[in-house]
C-alpha cells in the first residue's frame, strides 16, 4: 500500500492505528538479552532489587519509541461511556454527562501499542515477506510523505500498555482500509495464525452446503458444512462500530 | 570609584569615606542593611578590594533580603520536616552556629552564597534520605562520627553525598528496599528522534473526549450464536 492510501492526519480522540511517540518497556531476564530488531527500543536497562521480599531481581528494558495503537477505539472510551451513561441515568443531560465524564481523571487512560521497527533492522533475506505482510506478527508500513520514519513494520510481538498521558507526539493515523488490514494482522497473530481460506474455498468448488453453524466460543467464526461432510471455517472480519448516541435509557 | 570586579552591575558606597565601588553579583548589592562586607556576604568568586573588606556599607534593596530570609526559613523547615534534624544540626551542616542561622532567617544577617548553597544541598539531601530511609533519615545523615558525618561533608562544600549515605545505611543494615539501578545502553538512533523533529508543531495529542456508544458495544450477548449451533449427537452414557 502506498503512503497516500495508508496514512491520514491524526486528530480527535485516540484511534486504533494512530502513530505516536510514547515510552515503552518490557520485562527481561537477568542476562538482558536484546534481539537485534529491538536494539533501538531498549535504550535503558533497569534492575529492581527485590531482596527485601526474598525474591530475585526484576529486570526491565525501556525506551521512548514510535508506536502504533493496537487496541480498539471502543476500548479507549469504555469507562468514559460507562460513566457517561451512569450520569445520564442519574438525570443529567447527555452533554453535561459527557463533560463531567471527560473531566474525570480516574477513568481508564491506558491503551495498547506496538513499536515500529525499520525494515532495515530485519533479516535482509526476509524483507520481501515482511513488506508483503506475509510474516505473522508484523504489519508493514510505508514511509510517510513527511519522511518522519523509514519503511517499517509494526512489531506486534512487542506489545505494551501505556498511559495516554505519557504520549508526547502524534501525527499520523491509518486510513480505514489500512486499519482493516491492521485488524486482520492482529487477529491473525493473536488467534487464527494460519488462514487457509483461499485453498479451502478452491477445494469446495462443485460441492453443496448442507448446514451452517456459528461457533459458540467466537461469534466471528462461521462453519459451512459441505455435502461430503467437510467443513469450511469462515472468519467474519470485526466491523467498525457505528458512533451513535444511546438509543435507549 | 574603584572597580572591584567585572562585569560591573551596581554601585556600593562607603558610608564613611564616600567612595563608590562596583561589585559583581547584583543580588549582593541590593541589600538594605548596615554591616561589614562579611555580614553582607560577598561571593567567593568576587574579588573585593582589601580595604573594602572592613568598610561599613550602605546598600539598597530590602526585598532581596526578605526573599533570602524567606528561602532560608523554607529550606530550614523542609530539612526539619523531612529528616527531623535540629536547628543546631542544620546550622552545623552549613558551617555556622545556631545564632547565625537565626540571623539568616530573621534577615539580620545575609547568608553568603556558599552557606545558601549548603542549605539547599542539605534540604535536597534530607528529602532524598527521607524517601530512601524514612524514619531513619536523621540517623543516616548524622552518621556515627561527627568529624566524618554526612552533615560535615555538606559543610565542607560537597553537593552530592548519596554514595556516602548509602554506605552508612548499608553498614547500619538499613538498605533501601526495592532499589532500582538504571543503566543507559548504547543503541542505534531510536526512530522517534527523527519523527519528533519532523512533527514539531504539526502533531495533535489525543483529546479525552469519547465517542458515545451503546452498552451492547461492550457487553455482547452470544446466546443467539449459541442457539444457531447444531449440537453434535453424543452417544448416551450407559448407566451401570
Amino acid at each position: 500500500m502506498e503512503a497516500e492510501e495508508c496514512y491520514q492526519g491524526a486528530d480527535g480522540p485516540l484511534n486504533q492505528g494512530d502513530i505516536l511517540i510514547a515510552p515503552v518497556a518490557r520485562v527481561s531476564s537477568p542476562d538482558l538479552f536484546v534481539p537485534d530488531r529491538w536494539d533501538r527500543l531498549d535504550q535503558t536497562e533497569h534492575a529492581v532489587d527485590r531482596s527485601a521480599q526474598g525474591e530475585s531481581d526484576l529486570h526491565v528494558l525501556s525506551g521512548r519509541a514510535l508506536v502504533m495503537v493496537t487496541s480498539h477505539d471502543c476500548h479507549h472510551d469504555k469507562e468514559w461511556n460507562t460513566e457517561r451513561n451512569r450520569l445520564i441515568r442519574s438525570g443529567l443531560d447527555p452533554e453535561e454527562a459527557a463533560r463531567i465524564a471527560e473531566e474525570n481523571q480516574t477513568l481508564d487512560r491506558t491503551f495498547q501499542a506496538s513499536p515500529l521497527v525499520p525494515l532495515e533492522d530485519l533479516d535482509p533475506g526476509s524483507r520481501g515477506n515482511y513488506r508483503a505482510g506475509r510474516v505473522v506478527g508484523f504489519y508493514p508500513l510505508p514511509s510517510p510523505s513527511d519522511g518522519s520514519f523509514p519503511e517499517s513494520v509494526v512489531d506486534l510481538t512487542y506489545r505494551c500498555t501505556i498511559d495516554r498521558k505519557a504520549i508526547t507526539e502524534r501525527r499520523w493515523c491509518l486510513t480505514p482500509p489500512a486499519r482493516d488490514q491492521l485488524r486482520y494482522a492482529i487477529a491473525r497473530f493473536d488467534s487464527f495464525r494460519t488462514v487457509e481460506l483461499a485453498e479451502s474455498i478452491e477445494a469446495a468448488i462443485g460441492k453443496s452446503i448442507t448446514d451452517v453453524r456459528v461457533d459458540t466460543s467466537s461469534a466471528l467464526t462461521l462453519e459451512l458444512v459441505l455435502d461430503d461432510d467437510s467443513v469450511l471455517r469462515l472468519v467474519q472480519p470485526p466491523t467498525e462500530p457505528d458512533p451513535g448516541g444511546r438509543s435507549r435509557l | 570609584m574603584t572597580t572591584i570586579a567585572e562585569p560591573p552591575t551596581a554601585s556600593v558606597y562607603s558610608a564613611d569615606a564616600g567612595r563608590a565601588f562596583t561589585l559583581l553579583a547584583p543580588t549582593m548589592l541590593e541589600v538594605d542593611a548596615f554591616g561589614t562586607s562579611d555580614h553582607i556576604g560577598f561571593s567567593t568568586s568576587c574579588t573585593v578590594a582589601p580595604d573594602a573588606r572592613s568598610t561599613t556599607w550602605f546598600v539598597t534593596g530590602r526585598a532581596v533580603v526578605r526573599a533570602l530570609s524567606a528561602e532560608v526559613e523554607r529550606l530550614r523547615d523542609r530539612v526539619s520536616a523531612c529528616a527531623g534534624l535540629t536547628r543546631q544540626e542544620i546550622a552545623r551542616a552549613i558551617g555556622v552556629d545556631r545564632r547565625s542561622l537565626s540571623g539568616f532567617v530573621n534577615g539580620e544577617i545575609r547568608p553568603t552564597e556558599g552557606r545558601l548553597l549548603a542549605l539547599r544541598v542539605l534540604a535536597d539531601t534530607a528529602e532524598w534520605s527521607s524517601e530512601q530511609y524514612g524514619e531513619h533519615a536523621r540517623e543516616i545523615l548524622r552518621g556515627s562520627d561527627a568529624q566524618t558525618s554526612p552533615l560535615a561533608l555538606i559543610a565542607d562544600g560537597r553537593t552530592d553525598i548519596r554514595r556516602e549515605l548509602r554506605a552508612i545505611a548499608e553498614q547500619a543494615g538499613l538498605t533501601n528496599e526495592n532499589r532500582v539501578t538504571t543503566q543507559v545502553r548504547a543503541t542505534k538512533e531510536p526512530l522517534y528522534v527523527r519523527a519528533a523533529t519532523a512533527w514539531a508543531g504539526q502533531g495533535q495529542l489525543p483529546t479525552r473526549q469519547g465517542v458515545p456508544r451503546d452498552d451492547n458495544e461492550y457487553e455482547q450477548d452470544l446466546s443467539k450464536a449459541a442457539a444457531a449451533v447444531t449440537s453434535p449427537e453424543r452417544p448416551r452414557r450407559r448407566s451401570i
